[in-house]
């Protein structure tokens, strides 16, 4: 979607794991891979756009770590060179909300939706790591953001606010305690049946995972009907800019997302 | 309970301050953190008990402790922590040090360490299985493949200094 709003995309040549789940069991292999793809793009000329919150977390707290520890940059800096590598901190690390919110613009989405969806209301799930910590510059304020459902409703979606919007899709423990990490996403997709919205949307690939891939396994464990639409911002964008299913990976959803599909094409046929 | 003096290891919390930061030590156990836990409501994950012991000393208590792996890092209890101990970094760092002690943490992260010395990446690239039950890979879409360290063997060599092959096992 990216590039149909003039942003190049580019990959990152060598790039490997962003290092965060390894941070559970050495602070300095985290550091160093978090380090080298931060040197890779660096290398490269770029600015960097790690899709999932978790990568840009990461990349955003060792970005800090090393500008504030001149000893561990070094260390940092030793190691990375056995690949010709070299960190030196210029990077520029940006969130999928930052650049569709502050760099493309809800006015800009506006002008380039030729099919407007009206009548459908969504709720927004922005994940811990895009709000928390709000000290080290977030892509949103940590207590009440916005910059989500304004997207939504640049879309010309309606939007509402819901007491659960904040909590966590429950991933972190995925690894460590599976069952109660479902129970959490399965917590939040309940509240949201019954709040009567259309569906959920994010941005973040591991929360869109609890809350739609692992959706048919929360329900079996809560022996419950946890089935729920769940959406990338950028299928919906993609709708609205006419694009078909198949473009917007939308057979790809695991939660039940035909429903919402064939009511906004009823409604702006 | 009764807390042995000779079981406590009273330098302990500077260890774990070495990583985490020094804010820890000023816990005042108002337990705010508990309190706004959204894994301890279903989980044995008590932050304010397991700072209590480690500024203790209470070592061996802490770092065999599985709640440590129960935290999901989500950062509410920082946000609202009036002594700003960064309670995620914390459990971070403890994890650390119970893994250089010994303990086996849950298996899927020794998986995913394996995995990333073997490849750069914590899995291999998996198929997709559609709700119609028709199965995708990268290549059905035209992807590029995954991009990945350009130099394995210097790539690995550089996780062998971080210490994360000794973790492994290798």
């Amino acid at each position: 979607m990216l590039p149909k709003l003039d942003v190049e995309l580019v990959e990152i040549k060598g790039a490997g794991c962003c290092g965060f789940p390894l941070n559970s069991l050495d602070n300095l292999t985290w550091t160093y891979l978090t380090a080298r793809n931060l040197a890779l793009c660096e290398d490269q000329g770029l600015d960097m756009l790690p899709l999932c919150n978790g990568c840009h977390l990461s990349m955003c707290e060792v970005k800090h770590a090393l500008q504030s520890d001149a000893a561990m940059k070094e260390k940092v800096n030793a190691i990375l060179a056995s690949e010709g590598l070299r960190y030196n901190g210029t990077v520029r690390v940006r969130h999928v909300i930052e650049v569709l919110h502050d760099d493309i613009g809800p006015e800009k989405i506006r002008n380039v939706v030729s099919k407007p969806m009206a009548g459908l209301r969504f709720a927004a799930h922005y994940g811990c790591h895009a709000l928390r910590p709000s000290e080290l510059g977030r892509p949103d304020d940590s207590r009440n953001p916005m910059k989500l459902e304004t997207l939504i409703g640049a879309l010309g979606a309606r939007w509402d606010v819901y007491p659960e919007r904040l909590d966590c899709c429950g991933a972190g423990i995925a690894v460590s305690a599976g069952e109660s990490s479902l129970k959490i996403a399965g917590a939040k997709l309940e509240k949201l049946r019954t709040a009567g919205f259309d569906g959920l949307v994010t941005t973040c690939p591991f929360c869109m995972r609890m809350f739609d891939a692992r959706q048919e396994a929360i329900g079996a464990l809560l022996g419950a009907d946890t089935s729920f639409p769940t959406f990338y911002y950028t299928q919906l964008l993609g709708l609205c800019m006419g694009l078909d299913r198949a473009t917007l990976g939308l057979q790809l959803n695991m939660s039940p997302v035909d429903e919402v599909v064939q009511k906004f094409q009823a409604a702006s046929a | 309970m009764v807390i042995k003096s000779s079981e406590l290891d009273l330098n302990f919390i500077e260890e774990v301050s070495r990583i985490s930061g020094d804010a820890v030590k000023s816990c005042f156990q108002c337990g705010t953190c508990t309190g706004t836990c959204p894994s301890g409501r279903l989980t044995s994950l008590r932050s304010r008990t397991i700072i209590r012991k480690a500024i203790l000393g209470m070592k061996k208590e802490v770092l065999s402790s599985p709640a440590l792996w129960e935290c999901m890092i989500c950062f509410k209890c920082h946000e609202q922590c009036p002594r700003g101990v960064n309670i995620p970094v914390v459990m971070l760092a403890l994890r650390n040090l119970a893994v250089r002690e010994g303990v086996v943490p849950p298996e899927g992260y020794s998986k995913m360490a394996r995995s990333v010395y073997e490849s750069g990446a914590v899995q291999p690239p998996q198929d997709v299985v559609t709700r119609d039950f028709e199965s995708f890979s990268r290549n059905s879409f035209s992807l590029p493949s995954l991009s990945k360290p350009l130099d394995q063997g210097k790539f690995a060599k550089a996780l062998s200094e971080t210490g994360l092959r000794k973790i492994i096992g290798g």
